[in-house]
């Protein structure tokens, strides 16, 4: 079960910022104002910390040895298991380790075939479009103005393929839209088909408990919720995972082999082959509790109000648009904005040069929905537990001194 | 004939629209470069101080750097008051941009951004109208003087990778000439200085230089094969250039495809390398296997044109009328013919004046008089600052220097030269006609550039281009020490 912490009654996130080395000692004349959370998430020192004991103090492999290193560490690791369980709510057994989103999104879509074809929305991440366009027909939904999930059109291609998958991302990490994932995956489920819910963007900053959602499979990686790089989590229902049947095998993931044959171990060990990125695990973990203890009610609350405030305000500069839903609409912990006459890698340039304001450029890794909703490559400012109120008033003036300058 | 019809006639009609007086422009650049030297150097002075004091009253970013080197109202009084200005580099550019960077006067309507990827960075300047103007201007020069291009005659770029999408700033967005005057009379938009601005590019690149833009060869590199080398091939052919202006790499490349396979085009006149250092055994061969002749002119994205050569081609000649130009190592002035980081003063942008800015090469500068008559001084460029390597005793390796001595080894068709920490370095070496790289030339390449340590030999298939779609042939670790 989920262990919720009472959220801290005001939100210190003066206190918070202590916790990330690379945010402390940055008081000074120009602090970096880190708004590429999106991309990737700052660590803070527990983390770190972890990964670190593991080299200095811990190393040995998981799940092979007997002796005290090798059993201390497949314990803390199965251990790992349950944290990240219970912190999606999901059973032990449906958590598999994966080295990242694009990884757990590949296993599904190789682990099996997937007749006749896959659903995924105009607004994918390619991470989650090409592992399936690659095997296969896929039929993208149609989204909106915003980015959303076009419900009548998903029915009536629901209707038209019959797909045995629908894909689908939480909160698009190019325009920050929330897709309306209660009934995308009740009406998939209408028509038989699983559904698999690509959760990188909302995991640092939402709750997220499996069994409400409701979905098959959901997938995250751990750098984007403050853990370390090259670690993800594939979740699926068990039966759905032993569907996997073309995915994993290997050492570590057999009860034994033969010149003859072998049987395989049970999920998810089956699909954990060879050696893990054991400290990866393990410091995800730490990061699941770490926010755990923060509060994810009070870090959504604190990410949607200076969300909102950015939009609200870059809305207003002359020559800028800013994209995904509109103000007051619900919208994930990034907004993306353009600025008229300047290329968005100028724009993130001169932010980060002058400013020191990481921000990210482009196209984000989501061409077709720039491309269908006729958008330009966009500027994107993502914000996470840590970021300040004074963080968004930098990128706002920061903006708008540009603008006054073209 | 076709030349004086264009310049007295067709030139001056196409321009009308445009507003622009690049012809006139041209006209008194060439004239300039014949006057005495100390009557040019006069005109110049005049302007530093005009520039400088501009600088000094409306640029934030100078009003302070200037006040710091005692020069609070930017009234220069000698030329060792302008030398006490400390240069400005491209860190500086870029934490003081925009807002520090440009003048608090001027019409910014007729104001143009210009973003650059360059070798190193992404910087972008703006623009008066002036200043493009003469930055029109120069090009042309640059490419007409002395040479057999003229106005109107065709030609062909061949940009680096990468330039091309992500220049800073948004792009020309019609692509006819007359489109563009159908645009205007459609929204009436005459006076709008924007379209104004795409108008005059369009004018200029489809009529007055008839460009004809290649692709850039692409990721794979140094190395193009057969097939895509004669698609370019093909493409010369039906152009027909009369000027063709490439990275160096690439027209090396086609050089050898043509060497190669036999699969030429007509010889093109004028070819021009554009980017970068061409080495000298690189010119030699490809004037050799394409025909026509290498002419280099010297100019950045963020100053413009610089610097031409004559037909002499010994250096190029520089513009003294745009710019004031200053060879420095460690902090001052080199003798003539001396290698020194090249220092250059903007004369007339008044939106984002540039004073002693570091441009990142590395150079010579000679003044003693060109058989051609010009009486301006003439560059010799080396390489990027960034390539070159400084030994210990601080003696320096430029890159055309590497280039020199390695492009004449018979075994190499192209290398890149990588120093690592504690003195050591690396030879990708691509073997010329399948030959292996022998030892021996690790060992002649240790003593050429005086190495204790044995230097590691690796055949590589190709070079790769940087980000800024550029090559890079010598990686140095030590180009710090220079003192630029
Ligand atoms: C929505 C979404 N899905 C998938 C990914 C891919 O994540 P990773 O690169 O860690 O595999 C990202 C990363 O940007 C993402 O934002
Ligand atoms: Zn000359």
């Amino acid at each position: 079960m989920n262990v919720v912490t009472a959220p801290t009654v005001t939100y210190d996130v003066d206190r918070i910022r202590r916790d990330f080395p690379l945010l402390v000692g940055q008081e000074g004349e120009s602090p970096t104002i880190y708004l590429d959370s999106a991309a990737t998430s700052l660590k803070p020192a527990c983390v770190i910390g972890a990964v670190r004991e593991f080299y200095e103090a811990e190393t040995a492999n998981t799940g092979r040895g007997v002796h005290w290193l090798a059993e201390n560490v497949t314990d803390r690791f199965e251990a790992a298991r349950e944290t990240i369980a219970g912190w999606i709510n999901a059973q032990t057994r449906e958590v598999v380790f994966v080295s990242n989103c694009t990884a757990a999104i590949r296993m599904v879509a190789e682990g099996r075939e997937w007749p006749p074809c896959v659903l995924v929305g105009r607004s994918e991440h390619h991470s989650n479009d090409l592992p399936w366009r690659v095997r296969g027909t896929t039929v993208a939904v149609s989204v909106d103005e915003c980015g959303a999930i076009d419900l009548d059109d998903m029915q009536r291609c629901l209707e038209a393929h019959r797909p045995a998958l629908v894909a689908v991302t939480m909160i698009s990490n190019a325009l920050g839209t929330v897709q309306p994932v209660d009934a995308i995956i009740e009406l998939a489920h209408q028509f038989g088909a699983r559904v698999l819910v690509d959760a990188s963007q909302a995991v640092a900053h939402r709750a997220i408990d499996v069994e409400a959602i409701g979905c098959d499979f959901l997938c995250f990686s751990g750098h984007k919720m403050c853990g370390p790089s090259g670690v993800g989590v594939l979740h699926g229902k068990e039966n759905c995972l032993a569907e996997l049947t073309d995915a994993g095998f290997g050492g570590g993931a057999v009860e034994e082999v033969h010149a003859e044959g072998f049987t395989a171990r049970e999920v998810p060990w089956r699909l954990e082959p060879g050696t893990p990125n054991i400290e990866g695990v393990l410091g995800l973990a730490v990061a699941s509790d770490y926010l755990d203890g923060v509060g994810m009610e009070a870090i959504e609350r604190h990410v949607n109000e200076l969300a909102a405030d950015m939009v609200d305000r870059l809305s207003r500069l002359r020559k800028v648009s800013v994209h995904g839903p509109p103000a007051g609409q619900d919208r994930g912990a990034i907004v993306s904005f353009s600025v008229d006459g300047l290329e968005s890698h100028a724009v993130a340039r001169i932010l980060s040069q002058r400013h020191r304001i990481c921000v990210r450029s482009g196209y984000h890794c989501a061409q077709p929905l720039h491309e269908s909703l006729g958008l330009p490559p966009t500027v994107r400012a993502s914000l996470a537990l840590y970021t300040t109120r004074h963080e968004v008033d930098r990128i706002v003036e920061a903006v708008e001194q540009l603008t006054a300058a073209l | 004939m076709y030349a004086t019809l264009m310049s007295r006639v067709g030139l001056p009609l196409m321009l009308r629209p445009t507003r622009s007086r690049f012809d006139r422009h041209a006209k008194e650049i060439r004239a300039r470069q014949f006057w005495p030297a100390e009557r040019r150097r006069q005109w110049q002075w005049e302007r530093l101080q005009a520039i400088v004091r501009h600088a000094a009253t409306t640029v934030p970013f100078y009003r302070e750097r200037l006040a710091a080197a005692g020069l609070r109202d930017g009234e220069l009084r000698s030329w060792d008051d302008f030398e006490r200005i400390p240069p400005t580099t491209k860190d500086d550019l870029e934490a003081n941009f925009p807002d520090r960077m440009l003048s608090d006067v001027g019409d910014r309507s007729d104001w143009r951004w210009f973003g650059t990827r360059g070798t190193t960075r992404r910087t972008i300047v703006v623009n008066d109208f002036l200043k493009r103007d003469l930055g029109l201007a120069g090009i042309m020069v640059s490419m007409t003087e002395d040479t057999p291009y003229q106005y109107g005659h065709r030609c062909a770029f061949i940009p680096p990778d990468a330039c091309n999408a992500l220049c800073g700033v948004e792009g020309l967005r019609e692509t006819s000439v007359l489109r563009q005057v159908g645009r205007m009379a459609l929204r009436r938009s005459w006076s709008d200085p924007d379209a104004l601005g795409d108008l005059r590019s369009l004018v200029m690149n489809n009529w007055v230089k008839r460009q004809t833009l290649l692709p850039p060869f692409g990721a794979e590199g140094s190395e193009i094969d057969d097939e895509r080398a004669s698609w370019y091939v093909a493409q010369l052919r039906a152009v027909r250039p009369r000027l063709l202006k490439a990275l160096p790499e690439y027209l090396y490349g086609l050089a050898r495809h043509v060497e190669r396979t036999g699969d030429r085009f007509p010889p093109i006149a004028v070819i021009k390398p554009m980017g970068a250092l061409m080495a000298r055994p690189i010119k030699d061969y490809v004037e050799r296997v394409l025909g026509g002749q290498v002419r280099e002119d010297y100019g950045s994205s963020d100053m413009g044109p610089m610097a031409f050569d004559c037909r002499q081609r010994t250096g190029m000649h520089l513009f003294e009328d745009l710019c004031h130009f200053e060879v420095v190592r460690d902090g001052a002035r080199v003798a003539d013919g001396e290698l020194g980081s090249l220092l250059v003063t903007e004369l007339h942008n008044r939106a984002m004046p540039l004073i002693r800015y570091q441009i990142g090469d590395v150079v010579r500068v000679e003044r003693s008089p060109c058989d051609c008559g010009r009486t301006t001084p003439r560059l010799f460029t080396e390489g990027r600052l960034q390539n070159a390597l400084v030994r210990p005793d601080r003696s320096v390796l430029t890159d055309a220097a590497i280039g020199d001595y390695l492009y004449r080894q018979p075994q190499v068709s192209d290398y890149q030269l990588v120093e690592r920490a504690g003195d050591r370095f690396e030879l990708k070496v691509i073997p010329r006609n399948g030959d292996k790289a022998s030892g021996l030339l690790a060992e002649r390449v240790r003593r050429f550039i005086d190495a204790d340590a044995p230097v590691r030999l690796r055949e590589v298939k190709t070079i790769a281009p940087e980000g800024s779609g550029k090559f890079c042939h010598c990686k140095s670790a030590s180009y710090a020490a220079f003192g630029a």
